[in-house]
């Protein structure tokens, strides 16, 4: 916190080392928080991109009142809400619709790599209600409290209690239910395999 | 586990991986960025207004001093409510619409006097300029100050205040005028200034007396005194020392930094050096230029920075400082607690704990520190005589006698006591201890 504070100042008088600290320090927590908040890996590089950028066409101005990640994991869900909007206007989608779009791992122009956990974790988040989906994601990877999000979401502070709760039961079913496919597929597997051992 | 925690612990530890190519990529178009939209403004820009008043460089330090501690200082009130004069509320509504003024400010103290230009936003962000080379912001909302000394190299002191207040707004410089009426001033009278038709209003309390001309036309202040004096009674001090480089080994004596602690505006505790602050020439309602503001300093000047510990005074600063003294006097406790507050004897003692002959600006750094210590610690003792409840026993009392009572003070608003021993272990009492 005190360390931010003064990499804001630091920020507002040019320093090229505060925000080379400031991207290193958040630049991988608001690509989670944009990744699983939107459901195209290039639209929520992009949305942190801009973030940045705005941050620093800002800076003279902002002022630090709380925690600097989570104005910026503020900032980030603002313009995933923005994305998802343009988008639907031209595509007439709700917040809820879309496919996941997981980039190729081996892709040199995409910024984030996803892995297999990754990727599992927000084809997970992505079956849920986007209301739900931001809570659970602004509350445990931007360590944002319910009333700060509940002020965002523009709701009362136990309906963004009860989004994360419905939120949390929803991913848990989910994510159980996918490793008993895992667990059905893996035995399958095994079935087979030792159906179509060559005979002795 | 519960099964919530572990979905709450998978989506927490849940890593995400980047490209290092892209990382880079971003980051310089970021930082190129930045370059683009770097403030240009300066906060060397002057208004026209200013003329050179002192010279003395220490004087102007002892000066900036004095303002900064009146401007850090809280404000508590004391007074019953005897005007209910129907102008006051009508100055009261003009100054309530004031968005940012600029006036002059003559301090007088003991180490002389210096006349001010200050100017101050809506947002009570001030700007204070002592002639033409020196120049003080600060920015209590951003916890801030910086001090450009042009006097003779062009250096810039960023203070970055730590654990005190925030957000103080106009009301730390302005609108206390507005308290008055609240507080015991009185309505005096009429009386003609430049011409002008204005009433007078004046507030007194132990220590300290405020007078206020009000313009009957506009409803605005035209001219305000305010007089500290010490409380000589409870035998009070105000801690004051000032430090330099030169001290610590720098030939160059380059800088030198000081500070000061005093009761401030409205505490009736007369914790202050005698002390008369006249605010003259307002300007209400100026156009004021936001990059006389701007805590950033010029490019051309060298900036040193510095964390300030901001926070409240309190017995933790008293027990470090009796701490630091017993270390350097053989263990024993100081004769008078106000001896703690003697530079003369304060300063030999940081000169010999922190000046090894190393890097001389970190040596100074550390003892400037241990000094803020020492200052707090003072004040704090300062206070609890104000309040008539403290009695200091440790003359020639010796570190480390868990018997011996140093200290003792009352508590606020209880019947119990605080008591501080010779192996600077405190607690509480409900008796008098002996």
């Amino acid at each position: 916190m005190l360390e931010d504070r003064l990499l804001v100042w630091k920020l507002k008088r040019g320093s090229r080392e505060a925000l080379c600290r400031i991207y290193e320090k958040y630049r991988d927590d608001l690509l989670r928080i944009a990744a699983g908040l939107l459901n195209q890996m290039t639209i929520a590089e992009d949305v942190v991109q801009d973030v940045f950028a705005d941050f620093i066409h800002s800076a003279d101005k902002f002022k630090l009142t709380g925690s600097l990640k989570g104005y910026l994991a503020v900032c980030v869900a603002n313009k995933a809400r923005n994305a998802i909007r343009s988008q639907s206007r031209q595509r007439t989608i709700s917040l809820d619709d879309g496919e996941i779009e997981i980039p190729d791992f081996h892709r040199p122009d995409h910024w984030i790599i996803c892995d297999e956990e990754f990727g599992r974790l927000n084809k997970a988040l992505a079956q849920l209600p986007y209301e739900q989906k931001e809570v659970v994601i602004l509350h445990i990877q931007g360590n944002m409290k319910f009333r700060d999000i509940a002020k965002l979401q523009e709701a009362s502070t136990k309906t963004a209690q009860s989004r994360y709760r419905y939120g949390i039961i929803k991913l848990r079913s989910i994510l159980a239910t996918e490793s008993t496919e895992v667990t059905e597929k893996k035995q399958n597997i095994v079935f087979v395999a030792k159906n179509s051992e060559a005979p002795k | 586990m519960k099964p919530t925690e572990n979905i709450k612990r998978l989506i927490k530890n849940t890593k995400i991986k980047t490209n290092p190519a892209v990382n880079e990529a971003v980051l310089n178009d970021l930082l190129d960025k930045l370059d683009k939209s770097k403030n240009k403004h300066s906060a060397e820009k002057k208004p026209n207004v200013w003329r050179i008043i002192m010279k003395s460089k220490i004087t102007k330090f002892a000066v900036a001093a004095v303002i900064l501690i009146t401007v850090l200082l809280g404000i508590k009130f004391t007074g019953t409510p005897d005007m209910a004069n129907v102008a006051w509320a009508d100055v009261i509504a003009s100054i309530d619409k004031v968005k940012a003024v600029a006036y002059e400010q003559t301090i007088e103290t003991r180490q002389g006097k210096s006349n001010s230009k200050c100017f101050v936003t809506e947002d009570g962000v001030m700007r204070t300029e002592i002639g033409t080379d020196f120049i003080m912001i600060f920015d209590f909302n951003e916890g801030i100050t910086l001090t450009l000394d042009s006097y003779k190299d062009k250096k810039a002191f960023i203070n970055h205040l730590i654990g005190g207040k925030k957000g103080r707004g106009l009301h730390k410089y302005i609108n206390w005028l507005k308290n008055l009426s609240e507080e015991g001033g009185k309505y005096i009278g009429n009386e003609i200034i430049d011409g002008k038709e204005v009433s007078v209003f004046v507030h007194e309390i132990p220590y300290e007396k405020t007078t206020v001309w009000v313009n009957t036309k506009t409803l605005l202040p035209v001219r305000v005194e305010q007089l500290n004096l010490p409380n000589t009674d409870a035998n009070i001090i105000m801690p004051t020392m000032f430090l330099s480089s030169s001290d610590f080994g720098d030939p160059n004596g380059n800088y030198s930094r000081g500070g000061s602690i005093c009761s401030g505006r409205g505490s009736g505790k007369g914790i202050n050096d005698e002390t008369k602050k006249i605010m003259t020439n307002f300007n209400w309602n100026m156009e004021i230029d936001n990059s006389l503001f701007n805590t950033v300093p010029p490019a051309d000047y060298i900036v040193e920075e510095k964390s300030i510990n901001d926070s409240e005074v309190s017995e933790k600063d008293l027990i470090a400082a009796l701490k630091f003294w017993t270390e350097m006097s053989d263990g024993f406790f100081p004769d008078n607690i106000n001896d703690l507050g003697d530079p003369n004897k304060v300063k030999p003692m940081l000169i010999m704990k922190y000046k090894k002959g190393g890097d001389h600006k970190q040596e100074f750094e550390q003892a400037y520190d241990m000094m803020h210590i020492i200052l707090k610690g003072v004040y704090f003792a300062q206070e609890k005589k104000a309040d008539g409840n403290w009695e200091y026993t440790g003359g020639g009392a010796k570190f480390g006698d868990a018997n011996m009572i140093i200290c003792k003070w009352k508590l606020e608003n209880s019947n119990s006591y605080r008591v501080l021993y010779g192996d600077l272990s405190i607690y509480d009492t409900n008796d008098m201890p002996q």
